[in-house]
């Protein structure tokens, strides 16, 4: 199965940084690790029968993990790239979900660059792009470099400046 | 007063309005009060606020002692206070206003200042609470432009002041607007009335009691308190009385044709209530279509006064619902800008609750809609709904058969050609439309709801695909418009191309303001 059925092909995509895998593995790699912390004791403290349920969930648990860890996170990264065109901005992303977001310069409300504690460690950031539609109407550009968030930020603002000046020019 | 006499006039009093304000005698430079009447508005604003409190009532509710202290002396206290807060947050509101701006103090600990200025305000509303409609006294909403978006309410002002104000704020949009539109606000475009016969066909046609009902039955049938209670006032009736006694004599028949009798006797009531709930809401409707502007004013109790701006316009909900294909009715929503973010917002959206069908035709021309031009999603989507839902509920209704012996095996035969019946009329209403101007997304099972979003108006637009999309060569698309998301899943990979394409275009070579 070809990943990019729906592609828009001739322009050329960028890639999100490498050390977006580490910020994936390990960022799942918490999530597990508390799910399974919370699963072992409730299986230490819960009476015989019961505790079988928590041996279940710890199964159900690693096997996640694995996939997440060794098959999606690597996939994920590879396939999360973004494109800045004249007028909009797209990004592409998605494993077995596949998904092409895109939002047009003049629909910007805001910017915002965003560096987590994990992101942080890796020297990566987010865009943040904020639009004024409802909620989950804004699009996330992860795992670029911070110097690359900050120069796709100031190429947007740029546009966006751009075209407000386009709007107020008298006809 | 009607739509007409509050919506202000034609142009040529508009202009006299305008100069009559520029000569106003009246000096507003100093901080007033609102009318006494309105501490009623300020106690039920805190009794909503305090009802949030709930989580700690139930906790007293469970404790004997506290339960006893709570009604002897709780109560009294809560009232007092809630009472004393009423009046001080009565006492500390404070508003003035002059040509550009309003100006209001409010918050008894929190002290709180808000300047709004008349050429931010989006729209101004006049409503009327049943309490303020002895004393002529009315309320009046404002509401701010802009990514912080502020709403004044004004409780307890009189109808001349609540319409200057009002006044002021138009004033000071027509200088921004072009001149000709003063012209085009003089004649009304569509105007509409709904009799107390439109007001029953929206009760048929909207009957959300069904849900309740629906949701609170269970909830009773679990209280076998209830059931005992309920079950002795009937036994001591008359009625069940002669009833047990005429059903000793006659036949099982007649027993069957009885509860038949009492069903439609619910079913009645039920509709009643909905139409009740209706003719509460919408009483004396009246709706005004001038140039740009739209408004309506309705209500028995709480008289409301909505107005909207059509460059405003986010998205269009058009609803026929099953009674509503019946009766050959319509009713449509129009969505603006941030719906959900203002507080004690009078009626969610702007709703004209019944319309016919050339009404609508009128209407939806009028606010520039485009022709549809319905297309079909993939069928395949049929066969995978029945096999995956279909088959999950034959697995249950399987185990269920085997593990309680309570009903025939013969049932795992039913779920398969149910879901494929349902999935295959979830398919035939589902369509979607791409037009000059809009996109719209037509879906439903007895009825339909289409929601149409003109294509300058979206924020947002992603494309997606699953295994199953990849398998079949199609997709889903979500756009987000400033009010609502949409989305729509089975579209062939080329329309869906098209449709990305098209409205992404579209987005960006406009110039002008959408919002």
């Amino acid at each position: 199965m070809e990943n990019e059925s729906l592609p828009i092909t001739q322009e050329n995509w960028v890639p999100v940084d490498k050390a977006y895998l580490g910020v994936l593995r390990i960022g799942f790699s918490l999530v597990h690790l508390i799910g399974l912390a919370v699963a072992s004791v409730s299986a230490w403290l819960l009476p015989d029968p019961a505790h079988y349920v928590c041996f279940v969930v710890i199964a159900l648990l690693l096997c996640s993990f694995l996939w997440l860890f060794f098959i999606l996170a690597p996939n994920r990264c590879a396939r999360t790239r973004y494109l800045l065109r004249e007028q909009d901005i797209n990004l592409q992303k998605g494993f077995m979900f596949w998904q092409l977001v895109s939002i047009a310069h003049n629909r910007i409300q805001h910017l915002e660059v965003r560096q987590g504690p994990l992101e942080r460690h890796y020297g990566l950031a987010s865009l943040i792009i904020y639009t004024a539609g409802t909620l989950g109407s804004d699009l996330i550009i992860p795992g670029l470099t911070l110097a690359q968030a900050q120069q796709l930020k100031s190429q947007l603002l740029n546009s966006i400046n751009a075209e407000a000046l386009d709007v107020n020019e008298p006809i | 007063m009607s739509g007409a006499d509050m919506n202000g006039s034609d142009s040529n009093e508009l202009n006299k309005a305008a100069l009559d304000i520029a000569h106003a005698d009246i000096p507003r430079a100093e901080w007033q009060r609102v009318s006494p009447i309105a501490v009623i508005y300020f106690l039920l604003t805190n009794i909503k606020h305090a009802l949030n409190l709930w989580p700690a009532l139930v906790g007293m509710l469970a404790n004997q002692h506290a339960r006893e202290w709570l009604f002897s002396y709780g109560v009294p206290v809560l009232a007092l206070v809630v009472l004393g807060f009423a009046f001080l947050s009565y006492w500390f509101f404070r508003y003035q206003f002059d040509a550009e701006k309003i100006q209001i103090r409010s918050g008894i600990f929190h002290k709180k200042r808000l300047t709004l200025n008349f050429d931010r305000v989006q729209e101004a509303n006049l409503e009327q609470a049943i309490y303020f409609r002895p004393f002529g006294l009315w309320t009046l909403r404002l509401e701010s432009a802009g990514s912080s978006k502020e709403e004044i309410a004004l409780p307890g002002i009189h109808e001349s002041l609540a319409l200057e104000i009002k006044q002021r704020v138009l004033l000071s949009k027509e200088d921004i607007r072009e001149p000709s539109d003063m012209v085009a606000a003089a004649l009304v475009d569509f105007s509409l009335k709904l009799s107390v016969l439109d007001l029953i066909r929206y009760g048929l046609m909207h009957n959300t009691m069904i849900y309740v009902v629906a949701i609170v039955a269970p909830l009773l049938g679990q209280n076998d308190a209830v059931w005992r209670t309920m079950a002795n006032v009937v036994e001591r009736l008359a009625f069940t009385r002669w009833l047990l006694d005429y059903l000793a004599v006659h036949d099982a028949i007649v027993g069957v044709f009885l509860v038949a009798i009492l069903l439609v006797i619910f079913f009645i009531a039920i509709y009643s209530f909905s139409i009740v709930l209706a003719v509460i809401k919408f009483w004396n409707y009246s709706l005004l279509a001038q140039g740009e502007r739209l408004q309506f004013e309705a209500g028995l109790f709480n008289r409301v006064a909505c107005g909207f701006r059509k460059h405003k316009l986010q998205t269009i909900i058009i609803k026929q619902s099953f009674f509503a294909q019946l009766l050959n009715r319509y009713s449509l929503e129009i969505r603006q800008t941030n719906e959900r973010a203002k507080p004690g917002a009078p009626l969610q959206g702007f709703i004209i609750p019944v319309l016919t069908i050339n009404q609508l035709n009128d209407l939806l021309v009028l606010l520039g809609v485009d022709k549809p031009c319905w297309q079909r999603t993939r069928a395949i989507q049929i066969f995978w709904r029945t096999f995956i839902w279909g088959g999950l509920l034959t697995l249950a209704v399987a185990a269920f058969a085997q593990l309680t012996a309570l009903i025939s095996l013969l049932w795992i035969l039913l779920p398969l050609p149910l879901i494929a019946l349902v999935s295959w009329k979830v398919w035939y209403s589902k369509r979607f439309s791409l037009s000059a101007n809009g996109f719209a997304i037509r879906q439903g099972l007895l009825g339909y709801t289409i929601a149409y979003i003109p294509q300058i108006k979206v924020q947002k637009l992603a494309l997606s695909q699953g295994p199953l999309g990849r398998l079949h060569a199609c997709g889903g698309m979500g756009l987000w418009s400033g009010a609502t998301h949409e989305s729509i899943n089975y579209v062939d990979l080329a329309k869906l191309h098209e449709c990305h394409a098209t409205i992404l275009h579209k987005v960006s070579s406009f110039k002008g303001h959408w919002m």
